[in-house]
Formats: structure tokens, C-alpha cells, sequence
């Protein structure tokens, strides 16, 4: 097999497992916080190998999300869209900067992220754009918070993976 | 050198400044794409045609995610003594016992419902129409809640509007249905409107949620409305979607606002589906 699909494959295939533990099911309000593993892992992909990863693979698995989580149909595929090209655009930048300091920008990146998600497209509130309130402000700084922790986690694993399978 | 003076990539060794960035075009293009996406689902509901059969498609990415605590339960219950497993059986045969209450509750609920004048059919009839279906998995977004079920049984068939009860009372209705999986919109959804009358005052109002977790709001109430804190309020099937005569929620605060023409009421939804894995639907036989 060419090597350069064989690495999409094995990309996609990481993807998939982030999907399947964001598929998890939890019987408590940590559903609603848990950190989402395939934007992570995205993240991740864009900038350790943004030739491999592209708008195609952001598009695909935003619209599964979409089709998981019943939301908008388009809205998580626009959004890991703008994500993707985010971390294309500055993968310079964000490469050498520490890994805490990617920790805080995950950290920004996902509270705008959730917020985006709060906007109130169908229109059900007469008088406003955005449902957001203040105990979905609280669950967007811990969803935020989770995402920025696990990010060390997720990036070492990838990298892990990297280069065990893609060895790049 | 030292690190310090000179940046290198964390992630990988190779000549990442070869790397030619995105088109802009293909970008834009996406972007495009995404839009045309969301405004065919605003305007014409695509998806809810759509995700249920995606869902299916789905199926196994959700089942392979609870393998490893199938298989993490099973050892336990292998290393379990006799004792813990009879404790097990006992649990089981209490949410067993539990579901025949929540049976029971809906015939007394039917019962009240004749008293009122809006039911037809007998009990026994009405007991034909549930169906139990389980949770597979809820949405993130506390704010939108919808809820994936699946039926236990091939025989039975999802159908749109087929109203979701917990044996607390009505807790949504199937919006979208596929071959194995329906998706059931919240009472809680800040999209759902349910139509109900109160237990004492008799008044008719529109139940609106805002989200799990939340207060839910009764739209457009007059000042002069006479509602109670801690009445109960039930579904008052105007409109036919929702069957008349479940509870849905109790009146939490009433505040009168002079800035405002209506009453703020607040209302505490009396279920939710965090917690429970098992529900019961109600097939409506005029749909069939």
C-alpha cells in the first residue's frame, strides 16, 4: 500500500477511536463537560501533520459528530472547518510554543468553541440569539478546563502513535 | 546551542517549513458547504430525515464504546460471590417491579384521564400502545438536549411524535426515527413547546424547557392568571402531538415583574433522563 494512504488510514483510524470515547455515555452531569477527543485529535493531526490531515477529514468527522450529538447538521462540520484552518494557518507558531501554553490555547479555542455550540440557530427563544446562561457558562470554563488537561494526554498518545505506526 | 536560543518543532523532525499551507479556495468552499448545511436543516428539517439513519449507521461506533464496561461488568460479576449476585437479582427484580409500577402508573394516569373527559379507549387497550425503549446516548449539549433510544424488541416500530414517558411522567417525544435507533426531543429542549394545563386552576399555558438541569418557563401567562406555586402541571393534548393528561412539570416561582405584561412563572420539570437507562413510549393509534 502507498505509504501516504496507508498513514491517512491509520489517521482516520485514531479519529474513529476518538469518536467511539466521545460516544461514551455517562449517567451524569459530566456528559455534559467531558472533553471532545476527536477535536483534540484533530488538533493534534493539523499540526503534527497538516499535509496528511485537511479540510476533507474536518468535514467528514464534523458532520459524524453532527449526526452523534443531533446537532445542526453543518454546525461541529463548520466549526472543526475554522479549527482546521486555524491550526494549518498557525501550525508554525503552534508547534514551538510549550505545552502549556498549547494547554491555554486549547483552553480558549474550547470555550469559543461551546459557545458557538449555545447559539440559538432554530430559533427557539424569541428575544435571543445566544441560550447560553450562567450554569452553561460554568459547564463551558470545565468543559474548557477537562479539554486544556486532557491536551498533554492526548498530544503525548498521538505522538506515541505517530510514531510507533505512521513513523514520521 | 542551547534549546532556548534556537525553536525546534516538539511534534516531528522533519522540515515542517516545506509544508505548503491550505488553499484558501477549498476552505471557503467548506465553509460554504457547511452553511448550505445548516440552513437546509433550519429551514427544512433535512436532518431530522436524516440522523436517525446516520445513528444507525453509527450503531456500532456506540456499542463498540461500551464494550470495555460490558466486559469490565462481566468480570465483576464473574469474581462476584453468590451472595453479591443474589443482591444483583434483587435489583434487577426491583427495576423490574419498577417497570411494572411505571405500567400501573400510566393505567392510573389513563384513569384520570377518563375522569376528565379526553380518554377514549380503555385501559387495557392503552396498555398495547406502550413500548419500552432504551437510552443509548445523550447529547452533550445540555442546552439541547436529545436523547438516542432504541427499542428492546424488533417487532415494535418507532413513529414520529410518539410521545417518551418516564414513570414520572412525559418526558419528550420522538423527532426523528430510523431502522434501530429514534432520537426523542426533551420536554427540557429549549425547542419544545408542550401545551398543558394545571392541576388546581385549571388554566391552559405552553410549557417551554431551557435546557436540562434547568427552569422551564410557561409562555405568555396573563397577570390576572390565577396559578399556585407547587401546583402540578400536566399535558393537555391540544394540538395532538403530546397525549393529554401526563404530569410534566410543577410550578416553581411566579414572579411579577412591572417591566413585563406576562408572568414570569417558572416551572421544575418533574423528570429527567440522566439517571435512567429505560423508558416507555407511547404508540399513538390514530398515526397508524
Amino acid at each position: 500500500m502507498n505509504k501516504s494512504v496507508k498513514d491517512r488510514l491509520l489517521i482516520y483510524l485514531s479519529l474513529l477511536i476518538a469518536l467511539i470515547i466521545d460516544s461514551y455515555n455517562f449517567s451524569n452531569i459530566f456528559q455534559f463537560i467531558k472533553p471532545s477527543f476527536v477535536l483534540l485529535v484533530l488538533i493534534y493531526w493539523n499540526m503534527a501533520l497538516p499535509d496528511r490531515v485537511g479540510i476533507t477529514t474536518a468535514l467528514l468527522f464534523g458532520v459524524l459528530v453532527d449526526l452523534l450529538q443531533s446537532s445542526v447538521l453543518g454546525l461541529h462540520g463548520l466549526l472543526f472547518v475554522l479549527i482546521t484552518y486555524l491550526c494549518q494557518r498557525f501550525f508554525y507558531q503552534f508547534r514551538i510554543t510549550p505545552i502549556l501554553q498549547q494547554s491555554f490555547l486549547i483552553f480558549i479555542l474550547m470555550i469559543l468553541f461551546k459557545q458557538i455550540l449555545a447559539f440559538d440557530f432554530l430559533d427557539s427563544s424569541v428575544n435571543r440569539t445566544n441560550l447560553s446562561d450562567g450554569s452553561y457558562l460554568i459547564n463551558t470554563f470545565y468543559y474548557a478546563i477537562l479539554s486544556s488537561i486532557s491536551w498533554p494526554f492526548v498530544y503525548y498518545l498521538c505522538r506515541l502513535y505517530r510514531r510507533r505506526w505512521i513513523k514520521i | 546551542m542551547l534549546r532556548k536560543e534556537h525553536k525546534v518543532s516538539h511534534i516531528s523532525s522533519e522540515a515542517i517549513f516545506a509544508i505548503p499551507t491550505m488553499k484558501p479556495a477549498k476552505v471557503l468552499l467548506s465553509l460554504v458547504f457547511c452553511f448550505l448545511l445548516i440552513l437546509t436543516d433550519i429551514n427544512y428539517k433535512s436532518s431530522e430525515i436524516l440522523r436517525a439513519y446516520g445513528k444507525d449507521m453509527l450503531n456500532p461506533v456506540i456499542y463498540i464504546a461500551k464494550t470495555p464496561v460490558f466486559i469490565f461488568n462481566k468480570v465483576i460479576d464473574f469474581f462476584n460471590s453468590r451472595q453479591d449476585l443474589r443482591f444483583t437479582i434483587n435489583a434487577l427484580e426491583q427495576e423490574n417491579l419498577k417497570l411494572k409500577s411505571i405500567n400501573s402508573l400510566m393505567n392510573e394516569i389513563s384513569f384520570e384521564k377518563g375522569r376528565l373527559n379526553s380518554l377514549e379507549d380503555s385501559i387495557e387497550d392503552n396498555q398495547d400502545n406502550y413500548y419500552l425503549v432504551k437510552k443509548k446516548f445523550l447529547s452533550t449539549n445540555d442546552l439541547k438536549p436529545v436523547m438516542t433510544v432504541s427499542v428492546n424488541s424488533r417487532e415494535e416500530v418507532f413513529a414520529k411524535n410518539n410521545a417518551v414517558l418516564s414513570e414520572k411522567g412525559l418526558l419528550g417525544r420522538i423527532v426523528s426515527q430510523g431502522l434501530l435507533n429514534a432520537e426523542v426531543m426533551l420536554v427540557q429542549d429549549s425547542r419544545s413547546l408542550v401545551p398543558v394545563v394545571s392541576s388546581t386552576s385549571r388554566l391552559h399555558a405552553i410549557l417551554q424547557g431551557s435546557g436540562l438541569s434547568r427552569l422551564g418557563h410557561l409562555n405568555n401567562i396573563k397577570k390576572s392568571a390565577e396559578y399556585k406555586i407547587g401546583e402540578e402541571l400536566y399535558s393537555s393534548g391540544l394540538g395532538g402531538v403530546y397525549p393529554s393528561g401526563y404530569p410534566v412539570a410543577k410550578i416553581k416561582a411566579i414572579k411579577d415583574n412591572p417591566d413585563n405584561e406576562f408572568l414570569d412563572i417558572q416551572v421544575s420539570f418533574l423528570q429527567s433522563p440522566i439517571n435512567q437507562d429505560y423508558f416507555l413510549a407511547l404508540r399513538d393509534p390514530s398515526n397508524e
